[in-house]
């Protein structure tokens, strides 16, 4: 390496490309982006309906009933002697067909040697597939809910007070309807507020105004994004970007509980190849293995696997209403 | 090996009296193109527009108000909604995917249409070719880097942003519409039907009257009420069939249409 005379009077800038670093490490861990952190899964409105291990078919059936009990009166007889005619009972069924998913990570040992930064190595990575999992699981109920069939909103506006009106007549009109969960959109929850801003219950008011359109964190700072017993009307509403579009239009949704069902297939029976740092959660229907093929080239690989499944429960069982509004 | 080469870009200022580097300036790009020139979007999975009787939209770029149907998309997700994972041998029909589906949904009045047919290109975004509502974009992730296929709707036209920034997607609403009159002309959709428009007339008919009970400064309820109003009576009036020449006319000025982004609903007035 070349010599470098340093002239004086002797300053930092001359010396610190030869004797010092261009930069230093803050002494704080590695920071991790901004990230949509909505746990769908903990919100316990996505049932488990079933699991698909050891049974021969990837598909689930969920049976439903009706036309009975209190869905069919008796009936007034004419006479005395009049027979009673037996009535039908109404069966049907909604299914849920799983799937695998995959996720992986990898580096070369060089990359593992060398590296400065523990968290972005294969080991330290392994620890995050279970937020991928979550979200996985929250991108594919948010698809399963853009396909509910009746709509609340309008493509061509953006949510308003008179939209959330409209969808708790949904669920008030239909007697027997259960507690909805509300998922829209950051932007349309932004909007729905700004809304309600105009509603003159909050002239004058500034409690009220403050506790429904405060920004409102948890525990650990972040914005909260479930907001139970959303402006006191009676129902929890969440918002998430893994919310769809379609037509130019945010395709918010609101179910009951169950009104849309998850399935999986259990690994605790897998037997990967590789049963050294293999990792099971059967409850997730989730395997995490490592696999030996890029040991020749001098990386190496985790993969990640899990089987699931999502669909709408049937509308003759629960009410199932989009949220739309414009983008 | 090759013959190795001195190296070219030293990633170094230039010393006083040395070699001019200029020749490691690259043009500037305000793109949001990556190095290997595929614009950043997060891949996703393709889809079948369809149509249930019950969603309509009133126009708000059209000649006069039309009910136009909203659109859903079927987004074909392999284990969401019954798409099931293609099995081996069946790369060659990808239809098997969600043929299940569609039928359950045909069963219970979903209308699908036809992502072969050609929609011309005057009822598409300026610079879009006339083909198929669906289109794909090669993208890469921009969290990943992972190469991928975005499908998009063919009126989301993708637009460069800021550099680093993943592809902007603005959705054409005045073609958009026009090509939603379109089927309703052509037949490919029913109109509204009557008890559907009554049912949505019900609504808006609430709104007016919770307008105008609302506890405020008259001036102020007056004109939510008005627009109200103007919402229903615009309801009532609007076509349930366009006339042919409504999808012929020329759009209204696309920018315009397009910094009408987003309407604002009449509660907001």
């Amino acid at each position: 390496m070349a010599t470098v005379t340093v002239a004086p009077p002797y300053n930092n800038a001359d010396a610190q490309g030869t004797l010092g670093h261009s930069y230093v490490f803050a002494a704080e861990a590695i920071r991790l982006e901004i990230q949509d952190k909505l746990n769908m899964l903990a919100l316990g409105v996505v049932p488990l309906v079933g699991d698909l291990a050891g049974s021969g078919s990837d598909t689930v059936r969920i049976t439903d009933f009706g036309g009975i009990g209190f869905s069919t009166a008796m009936t007034a007889m004419a006479s005395e002697t009049d027979t009673v005619a037996p009535t039908p009972v109404d069966i049907g069924y909604e299914s849920i067909t799983v799937a695998p998913y995959g996720l992986g990570h990898a580096e070369t040992y060089f990359s593992q040697i060398i590296g400065r930064e523990d968290v972005v190595k294969v080991d330290g990575l392994r620890a995050y597939i279970g937020d991928s999992w979550l979200k996985t699981f929250r991108d594919q109920v948010c698809v399963a809910g853009a396909g509910m069939a009746t709509d609340v909103g309008s493509a061509s506006t953006t949510l308003s007070v008179d939209d959330h009106l409209d969808l708790l007549t949904a669920y008030r009109t239909t007697e027997g309807a259960r507690r909805p969960t509300v998922v829209v959109d950051g932007q349309q929850y932004d909007e729905l507020l700004r809304s309600y801003r105009t509603e003159p219950a909050f002239g004058g008011n500034t409690a009220d105004f403050t506790s429904l359109l405060g920004l409102k964190t948890e525990a650990d700072g972040s914005v909260m994004q479930v907001h139970r017993d959303f402006a006191g009307m009676g129902h929890d509403l969440v918002y998430t970007s893994s919310v769809q579009q379609s037509g130019g239009a945010y395709q918010g949704f609101a179910f009951s509980p169950g009104g849309i069902g998850w399935a999986r297939a259990s690994t605790a029976m897998a037997r990967p190849a590789n049963r050294n740092e293999l990792i099971l959660v059967p409850e997730l229907g989730l395997l995490i293995e490592e696999i030996t093929a890029g040991s020749a080239q001098r990386t190496r690989e985790i993969q990640a696997t899990a089987i699931l499944g999502f669909a709408l429960a049937s509308t003759r069982t629960h009410v199932l209403r989009g949220f739309i509004s414009t983008t | 090996m090759a013959l190795p080469s001195l190296p070219r870009d030293l990633g170094r200022p230039a010393a006083a009296g040395g070699p001019s580097l200029a020749g490691l300036l690259r043009p500037a790009s305000l793109g949001s193109t990556t190095r290997d020139g595929l614009p950043q979007a997060v891949p996703n999975q393709p889809f079948l527009y369809r149509h249930y009787a019950r969603n309509w939209r009133l126009s708000q770029h059209l000649e006069v108000p039309v009910l136009l149907p909203v659109l859903k998309k079927h987004i074909i997700a392999p284990g969401v909604n019954g798409n099931r994972t293609l099995r081996r041998g069946e790369e060659g029909t990808p239809a098997l995917a969600y043929r299940n589906a569609v039928r359950d949904a045909l069963d219970v009045g979903w209308v699908y249409l036809d992502p072969d047919r050609t929609i011309g290109a005057d009822l598409l975004p300026e610079g879009v070719a006339a083909g198929p509502y669906i289109r794909e974009l090669e993208v890469q992730h921009p969290k990943t880097r992972a190469a991928g296929l975005r499908f998009i709707e063919a009126w989301d036209v993708p637009h460069n942003g800021l550099p680093g920034d993943p592809v902007r997607f603005v959705f054409d609403r005045v073609t958009y519409e026009r090509w939603l009159a379109s089927l309703l002309v052509d037949g490919q959709i029913e109109p509204c039907a009557d008890y559907v428009r009554e049912g949505h007339l019900a609504t808006l008919e609430k709104r007016v009257d919770r307008a105008k009970g609302l506890p405020m400064n008259s001036d102020v309820r007056d004109e939510r009420v008005q627009a109200a109003q103007e919402a229903l009576d615009t309801y009532r009036d609007a076509l349930a069939m366009p006339d042919a020449s409504i999808v012929d006319r020329p759009a209204e000025d696309a920018s315009k249409a397009k910094r009408t982004r987003r309407n604002r609903s009449t509660a907001d007035v």
